[in-house]
């Protein structure tokens, strides 16, 4: 990134805490919103009962919706923490390997 | 395709069966919502910050904000309309038509767009044509989002007022209220975010609900037995696609030219509420690769909005035939919705739906907002002052913007066909665009004035078959078709008017068209410099996306 293009944090900004930076890292919200969701709905599907199967064509949907958005949630966090957001510094930022 | 869903949702009394623990699940993701936009308010310092996040977002976020912008809830109860009434027959929205503009986006636009550093597509025009240009779409711009935006949160409300029994002003003033508490506070890295967050949870309420749909008529192998007794055009999407044949979509060269090549190309690489997304990246290669990325979730959206779409036409016996004002196509998804999903799956998928609904609500109002402040204000108005002063009125345009969108909806309410009229009107000014961009970068000599008239005829030429399809119903099979002759007409003309006003007036100077124009992108050393994994390169991605979504054809032709 060439030196004069903008950046979010201007010259006379204090520079971003790593602490800042996990804040601002939307991996974060994506894993704790489907933990909050895969566990909800995994329990509703631990406790199911025969009517509610039945309305589901015999497939017990929350059991396996609720452990796939789990699965969602561990893989958001682990990318999280294995990949820690890069810091919004344009020097930095070229020699930073980008996640995506 | 609002309309009709209005007329349903409004009409009938729908009302899932939503238990405290679906509930709870929609609360959840509004506290979410709303805590994402707090949050990002601290990383907005600067106009730049709020309308285009500051150009720090990595690539794939932008690229999964890229394909949500659109997956808003008019598409996905539309597309599932189409399915339950065509069959897999509108597939080619998608394979054919979004998927190859999304690559072409990334590798053959997008150096012009983040090279340049202009910060909206209007703003383009502005530096490679006139302002007269630029005036035109800007304008016509600002002021479709916002009423569209009007339009999407009275769909948003009469869905909350249909499945949980909410009251229309409650559900409009709620509603509008959500999204502007985190696009004023967190500006488009609170859009972006909450677009992110949408897709996931409307993919994890669509899936369940097609794997259920799917169980409940049988099994894979039972739908396609009973696919057989429907036209051919419902399993092989290239049937009847001869000039003169029944596939409702059209014939192939409306499809091949006027869906894929003029109306996507169009809509996905000049519309500013998507490229706005590409354009927020954090450097050139990842604005690069963002509508890239975006492309391959794409490539399957049609197999959880489509296919549950037929599956609802095969397992609920009136759809679309019924007098029960309950029982349209446009119902299919929350039909299935209350007849198959249990509580628990049914509070995920209700969250996404009214998740789609502020996502696109969202994604209108923040591009209207940059383009309103950037290139209405800044440019015309009040010139020079410093940046905080933008910032600021960017903040408070939100604001008239969302309150010139509940106005809307609350007419939308009491004037059903205004949507439709709207619509159309807005597609006049789609139409040509994307002919004077791709003239713009690629031939120098294209003069400002030639973009202009290129453009308004362009305009004209749309409208012109618009009005002959209305005077002559039989002109055309379907909506769609008829849709496709106007972005095909519009197109020709727009090139052949600008053909000939171009050697008749002047050309830009060079020396104004650094960045611009082909042979003078400008390009960044340091990044040059920097070797890009070959994965990561926009033309492998890109090739690899076109041939998967080609791909998909493929076991349509032998099923």
């Amino acid at each position: 990134m060439s030196d004069d293009a903008p950046t979010g944090y201007p010259a006379d900004a204090p520079p971003m805490t790593m602490r800042q930076a996990r804040m601002l890292d939307l991996r974060t919200y994506i894993c704790a919103l489907f933990a909050i969701f895969g566990v909800t709905v995994t329990i509703e599907g631990f406790t199911v009962d025969s009517q509610e199967l039945a309305k589901a064509a015999g497939v017990n949907i929350n059991l396996y919706a609720g452990l796939a958005m789990l699965g969602l949630s561990v893989v958001m966090g682990v990318w999280a923490v294995v990949v820690p957001p890069s810091l919004p510094d344009p020097a930095a930022d070229a020699a930073v390997s980008e996640v995506g | 395709m609002i309309d009709t869903l209005i007329q349903v949702v409004g009409a009938a009394d729908a009302r899932l069966e939503m238990s405290p623990v679906d509930y709870a699940l929609l609360f959840v993701y509004f506290i979410f919502v709303l805590g994402i936009g707090i949050v990002v308010r601290r990383s907005v310092k600067s106009s730049l910050d709020f309308f285009l996040s500051g150009r720090s977002i990595p690539a794939w976020i932008a690229g999964l904000a890229f394909i949500s912008a659109n997956l808003g809830a008019v598409e996905i109860l539309g597309f599932a309309a189409n399915g339950a009434q065509y069959g897999f027959a509108s597939v080619h929205y998608y394979w054919i038509g979004a998927i190859p503009a999304m690559v072409f986006l990334g590798i053959v636009m997008m150096p012009f767009y983040y090279g340049s550093k202009i910060r909206s597509v209007p703003e383009y025009l502005r530096r490679r044509y006139n302002k007269p240009t630029h005036l035109v779409n800007a304008s016509s711009f600002a002021v479709s989002s916002v009423l569209i935006a009007g339009v999407n949160l009275y769909s948003l409300a009469i869905v909350l007022v249909a499945l949980l029994g909410w009251s229309l002003p409650l559900a409009i003033v709620v509603a509008a209220l959500l999204v502007l508490v985190y696009v004023v506070a967190g500006g488009l890295t609170g859009a972006i975010y909450n677009e992110v967050l949408q897709f996931f949870v409307i993919i994890a309420g669509l899936i369940p609900l097609t794997i259920v749909a799917v169980a409940a008529a049988g099994g894979p192998q039972e739908v396609l037995h009973r696919l057989a007794d429907y036209p051919s055009y419902w399993l092989h999407p290239w049937s009847g696609t001869a000039v003169g044949g029944d596939n409702p979509i059209g014939d192939w060269i409306g499809i091949i030219l006027g869906q894929a090549f003029i109306l996507s190309f169009g809509y996905w690489t000049t519309n500013f509420a998507e490229v706005q997304r590409a354009l927020s990246a954090r450097n050139l290669s990842s604005a690069r690769r963002a509508p890239i990325i975006g492309a391959y979730p794409k490539i399957f959206i049609p197999f959880i909005v489509i296919l549950p779409g037929i599956v609802a036409a095969l397992i609920i016996p009136d759809l679309g035939t019924s007098e029960d004002p309950q029982m349209t196509y446009t119902n299919a998804i929350p039909l299935l919705m209350d007849t198959l999903l249990p509580n628990g799956v049914l509070g995920v998928a209700v969250t996404g739906l009214v998740a789609a609904f502020m996502a696109g609500m969202a994604a209108n109002v923040s591009s209207f907002n940059a383009v309103f402040t950037y290139d209405i204000w800044q440019t015309y108005v009040k010139k020079n002052r410093p940046d905080h002063y933008y910032l600021k009125f960017g903040r408070w345009i939100t604001v008239i913007g969302v309150a010139i969108g509940i106005g809307t909806a609350f007419i939308a309410a009491s004037y059903n066909n205004i949507n439709d009229y709207l619509q159309t009107l807005f597609s006049f000014f789609q139409a040509p665009v994307f002919v004077t961009f791709i003239l713009g970068m690629f031939w120098k000599r294209m003069s400002p004035w030639a973009g202009f008239y290129g453009m308004v005829s362009g305009i004209v030429a749309a409208a012109g078959v618009w009005v002959a399809g209305a005077t002559h119903p039989d002109l055309f099979r379907s909506p769609f078709q008829q849709a496709m002759w106007m972005g095909i007409a519009a197109a020709v003309v727009d090139l052949i008017v600008s053909l000939i006003v171009t050697p008749l007036t002047k050309p830009r100077p060079i020396s104004e068209l650094v960045g611009l124009v082909k042979g003078m992108e400008i390009r960044d050393a340091a990044a040059d410099a920097k070797p890009v994994r070959w994965y990561k390169q926009p033309v492998v991605l890109g090739g690899g996306a076109i041939t998967l979504a080609l791909a998909m054809y493929i076991p349509f032709t032998f099923l």
